[in-house]
């Protein structure tokens, strides 16, 4: 943005990703993650703080750790150890949050990702990772609303001790659309690769954006305090914050509060309906977290073997299969990301389908269209869907080739859907005809041999004569496809399109 | 090496603790605390350069790490049973002013 | 054979209970008895379950009628220091904070103490959450010294120590962060053990500092105490601090020490200077005698003696004040409400009603140990004193097998009577070492003052080496009596 010839500024923003590890069980005890569950029925000893508990470590927590770590090409520290994050609130069981700052299971790393605007070409940027550490989720305070008593405020464990991945970037990125891409890329590996199922409805992968400007101002590079804003729900959320603080500051700037300019770190909440973040009550002074190494956890040596185990199992990372998209199916790359963003089980599905009709575009409209809103209406995952790859695959065959049109096509997907049938099943049912190419071509002939006056119409150019007949010939075959009709009587006609 | 005078009402804070009444208690508060941190400042007097802190005398090694199976934990009612305040499905506090 | 209410070793009740010369129910009255004889002066009960006691030691005894084992313990009456969680039974840690708190859940100890057959007669006395070495501080009740009940019977578990002396249980379980179980041991003329930092699981102890708490017992003899000690130690899947190594079978190996192969260290510049001299003619006096009777006894260094106290405190008084903080008023607590003052209101007024003096000053000076700006110089420092600390006394413990030193410098005060905390932590100098170390050290009796006030001795050894601590103490009981005496009636 710029104002004058002497300043422009630059938006700056780095982000903290909380991400729940995909585990059965919660970090420090045997009490289970499940989401949804009634109030402090997922409870224990433990999590509950209660005196004379201790934690103990789960290892598929580590082991998902280690796995993020190398998702993000960080470093697996050798060994990792825990800490205590004191400070008092009441869905804060012990009065403190283990940890980790000192020996946190990863170092560095770096994110990829695809930042193009446009669908067709891939432009790459890069984000580089701070660290990431493991650390156990509070509980949930439930400040008024149905069955809470008034002037009350509710509390419920079952989420306190979750194992969460705590990621920290570094400030590499430069707009509100570049956090979205880059929490985007985030998500889809994580999930990918098993660490998290990033479900944003559940509270599964949360972010706290930092964003401040770097402005260049008569000579100088100003930096304008750094906010920290929290409560943000969604990426889309994301990028409004960032863009509506950089905006925010940027005219704080102009305005010339040097009091604010000077101040230190705020932290702010969003309020996605009116867009626009405030400032937030309860961090008046800078916390003294008064952080503490955790006598009851002994480090933890991560052994070499470990992680080669774990890298082993590691299927290949999104983009390879963006990539394969891209280049085997001609995919463009927003409905690569699309259809990789989903789960890799998508893009299983979808190579069937494409291979099964040969048609890639047509298999990903169907997918992203048809597949993915029927999954999202039933809130099942790919495997849930009802109806197999192949015979998605035989309808669409029926949809290219033999001229079923599309909307008669979702019919008879509905029909599968329904009846648990096949293809040729449903399209029976229905009394789905399959038009072939012969009936076709006769059906044009015979139409075209009722209208001489339009022949000759379009012999001078009006091509757009063609129109009625279309419908003509539909009435003699209601399955056949408007757009081959129309093709078939140019074809005829001798006429290229 | 001298110690600042300990901003009594800023720990009281941080402990969650009521910060003293009346300025004959603050005296007695500050002086008793400033008693035993001189006692507490005599480790100062030794010398641990390179030396690593102990945290815990020993370490089990390997294996202290759990399996990621479900554990039967406690019933809801057993869970709130101490509760100063419940409604049988929550612990109450007074509502936290957002 | 009816029992004999001054039977104090767990070896031979439980014998007599296994060989039907006396049953469970019957040991457990007796108990009862003597608790309700004794104990309303002496103060070492907080709570004492009648009803739970007789009903377990009914079922034991039914077991051994049908021919069953109960397990090593059955029929053996124990108390537990009140900051040991028991399940159904209020456990309170002498504090008005945790006033009807009645845990869901037993401590490990107590699940194995009943899985050996074990009759939980009740709950002790301590200092208020721990922090203490004269059971003073406990918000409910005075606990008396049964040898001169004008006295402290030490802390923090003073309940525990004055149960074992004044012959209500053969063996009661306690807690050790600082000496909490060799002083109060020394003080009432019992033997006390604190195992080597996760022999014995803390899953359930009400944490104080949680890298130097140990739970311990006290009994009557070495070989009671290696009795218990084998059925509650061992690693627990609950606690990952446990389990650090050490000998699974305990006994055997005690039975395989050959206590004329074992060199001794002592300190004769600590007897010098630091105690009073009726305390150091008995320790050097004790020394002679087990001179003949071991392969050596030569000068130990006694590393950062002027230091200990200091180092140990800051660690103590950090750690506590994060395990406290835990007593908010929220979910088990007792509460304090004050209306207008919201959420912030209920924590100072909670904590600040039913905390004692002593734990919020321990809280107080904890919190600024760990602050910003003074972690370093306080928390950290010490931490590295630690280090050294440790690595000069395993070092020691190379060159002899254990040394000895005086439990306490000065037998059991008055408790009336001013007490200025600095003199009273720096009264801790004997005791934190091991503490500090992690290893295992025990107290047992070694002779009386001039005014009859019991003295103990001090023995520290290496890493899980308390079957060297228990050999050595038991052949220290077969030369001598004094933990054969009893205090009046």
């Amino acid at each position: 943005m710029t104002n004058s010839a002497c300043d422009s500024g630059r938006t700056i923003v780095g982000l903290e990703v909380h991400v729940q590890l995909q585990t059965n069980t919660k970090l420090f005890c045997g009490c289970s993650t499940l989401f949804g569950q009634p109030a402090n029925t997922q409870v224990c000893p433990v999590c509950c703080g209660m005196p004379g508990s201790l934690p103990v470590l789960n290892s598929r927590a580590v082991d998902l750790g280690i796995l993020a770590t190398l998702i993000l090409q960080g470093t697996v520290a050798p060994e990792i150890a825990f800490d205590r994050k004191q400070y008092f609130y009441p869905d804060l069981p012990k009065g403190y949050q283990i940890s980790q700052l000192r020996f946190p299971v990863c170092h560095g790393g770096i994110v990829t990702f695809d930042n193009g605007e446009a669908n067709e070409e891939v432009e790459l940027a890069e984000v580089r990772i701070e660290r990431a550490h493991l650390e156990e989720d509070a509980g949930k305070s439930l400040h008024g609303g149905e069955g809470i008593p008034d002037g009350k405020t509710a509390i419920d464990l079952n989420r306190a001790g979750t194992p969460l991945l705590e990621i920290v970037t570094r400030p590499d990125m430069n707009s509100g659309r570049q956090a979205r891409m880059f929490l985007a890329e985030l998500r889809t590996a994580l999930m990918w690769m098993g660490v998290s199922d990033c479900n944003l409805q559940e509270g599964s992968l949360r972010c706290d954006a930092n964003v401040n400007l770097e402005i260049q101002s008569g000579g100088r590079k100003v930096r304008t305090p750094i906010v920290e804003i929290k409560n943000l729900n969604s990426f889309r959320a994301v990028e409004r914050a960032v863009e509506f603080e950089a905006t925010r500051h940027w005219e704080l700037f102009q305005a010339g509060d040097q009091e604010w300019l000077g101040g230190g770190k705020q932290t702010r909440g969003w309020d996605d309906g009116r867009g626009e973040s405030f400032l937030q009550r309860e961090k008046e002074e800078v916390a003294d977290y008064r952080y503490m190494p955790e006598p009851d956890l002994p480090p933890v040596a991560i052994l070499p073997q470990r992680i080669e185990e774990l890298r082993n199992g590691l299927r290949p990372m999104p983009e390879t299969a963006r990539e394969q998209l891209r280049n085997r199916y001609g995919m463009s790359p927003y409905d690569a990301r699309v259809i990789v963003a989903h789960s890799p089980e998508a893009v299983e599905y979808f190579r069937q389908v494409a291979d099964g009709c040969g048609n890639g575009k047509l298999a990903s409209n169907w997918i992203q269209q048809d597949v993915f809103s029927w999954l999202a209406e039933h809130g099942q995952a790919l495997d849930g869907y009802p109806v197999a790859a192949g015979e998605l695959g035989l309808l669409l065959v029926m949809v290219q080739r033999d001229g079923l049109n599309q909307a008669r096509a979702r019919d008879v997907l509905a029909e599968m859907i329904r009846g648990g049938s096949t293809a040729a099943e449903a399209s029976g049912a229905l009394g789905v005809v399959s038009v072939s190419e012969s009936d076709l071509q006769e059906a044009c002939r015979q139409v075209l041999e009722a209208n001489p006056k339009v022949v000759s119409e379009v012999a001078e150019g009006k091509t757009q004569a063609i129109g009625p007949l279309i419908g003509q010939v539909r009435k003699r075959l209601p399955d056949a496809n408007p757009a081959a009709i129309r093709q078939t009587i140019l074809d005829l006609l001798g006429i290229g399109e | 090496m001298a110690e600042p005078s300990i901003d009594l009402k800023s720990l009281c804070n941080l402990a969650r603790l009521p910060p003293p009444d009346s300025m004959g208690e603050e005296q007695e508060l500050r002086s008793g605390l400033q008693q035993i941190l001189v006692f507490f400042r005599m480790v100062d007097a030794i010398d641990t350069e390179n030396v690593e802190p102990l945290v815990q005398p020993f370490q089990p090694g390997a294996g202290t790490e759990r399996d990621d199976i479900h554990v039967q934990g406690l019933a809801r009612a057993d869970a709130l049973a101490n509760a100063p305040d419940s409604d049988g499905h929550h612990f109450l506090v007074p509502q936290v002013l957002k | 054979m009816s029992p004999d209410p001054t039977i104090r070793s767990v070896q031979e009740l439980a014998g007599q209970i296994r060989a039907g010369q006396v049953s469970a129910t019957e040991t457990v009255q007796a108990c009862l008895k003597r608790i309700s004889q004794v104990d309303p002066e002496l103060g070492a009960f907080l709570h004492v379950d009648p009803q739970g006691a007789l009903e377990t030691a009914g079922k034991i005894d039914e077991e051994l009628k049908s021919g069953r084992s109960p397990g090593p313990l059955a029929g053996v009456p124990v108390a537990l220091k009140d900051n040991i969680s028991t399940s159904g039974i209020p456990t309170t840690c002498a504090s008005r904070i945790l006033e009807g708190y009645v845990p869901p859940f037993d401590a490990t100890v107590v699940r194995r103490l009943k899985e050996a057959g074990a009759v939980i007669l009740g709950k002790t006395n301590l200092d208020e959450f721990a922090m203490g070495n004269s059971t003073r501080s406990s918000a409910f009740r005075v606990t008396k010294n049964p040898w001169n009940t004008s006295r402290i019977p030490g802390g923090s578990s003073g309940g525990s120590a004055v149960a074992v002396s004044a012959g209500m249980v053969p063996v009661a379980l306690g807690s050790d962060t600082g000496g909490s179980v060799r002083q109060p041991a020394a003080l009432c003329g019992v033997s006390g053990i604190k195992p080597t930092w996760g022999a014995v699981s803390r899953y359930g102890l009400v944490a104080y500092s949680s890298s130097l708490d140990q739970i311990g017992c006290l009994g009557t003899s070495a070989m009671d105490l290696a009795l218990v000690l084998s059925v509650i130690s061992g690693p627990d899947p609950l606690d990952a601090t446990s389990g650090v190594g050490g000998s699974s079978d305990l006994l055997n190996s005690l039975a395989a020490v050959d206590v004329k192969k074992l060199r001794v260290g002592w300190v004769p510049e600590l007897l010098e200077s630091a105690v009073e001299p009726g305390i150091a003619s008995l320790l050097r006096s004790a020394v002679e005698q087990l001179r003949s009777e071991v392969a050596s006894v030569a000068v130990s260094n006694w590393p950062f003696a002027d230091y200990l106290t200091s180092v140990y405190y800051i660690i103590a008084m950090s750690e506590a004040s994060s395990n406290l903080s835990r007593f908010d008023g929220v979910r088990y607590t007792q509460r304090c409400e004050v209306a207008n003052e919201g959420l912030n209101g209920l924590y100072t007024h909670t904590r600040g009603t039913f905390f004692g003096d002593e734990v919020r000053r321990r809280i107080l000076l904890g919190t600024h140990s760990l602050s910003s700006g003074y972690f370093q110089q306080y928390y950290g420092q010490a931490s590295r004193v630690r280090r050294l600390v440790q690595n000069a006394l395993i070092e020691e413990l190379k060159r002899v097998d254990v040394i000895i030193i005086p439990t306490t410098a000065s037998t059991a005060e008055p408790i009336d009577g001013h007490v200025d905390p600095v003199k009273s932590y720096c009264s801790d100098q004997f005791t934190v070492a091991a503490n500090l170390a992690g290893l295992p050290a025990m107290s047992v009796p070694c002779g009386f003052s001039v005014d009859g006030m019991p003295v103990g001795m001090q023995l520290i050894a290496g890493p899980h080496r308390e079957d060297i601590l228990l050999s050595l103490a038991n052949h220290w009981q077969k030369m001598t009596d004094w933990h054969q005496r009893r205090p009046g009636p």
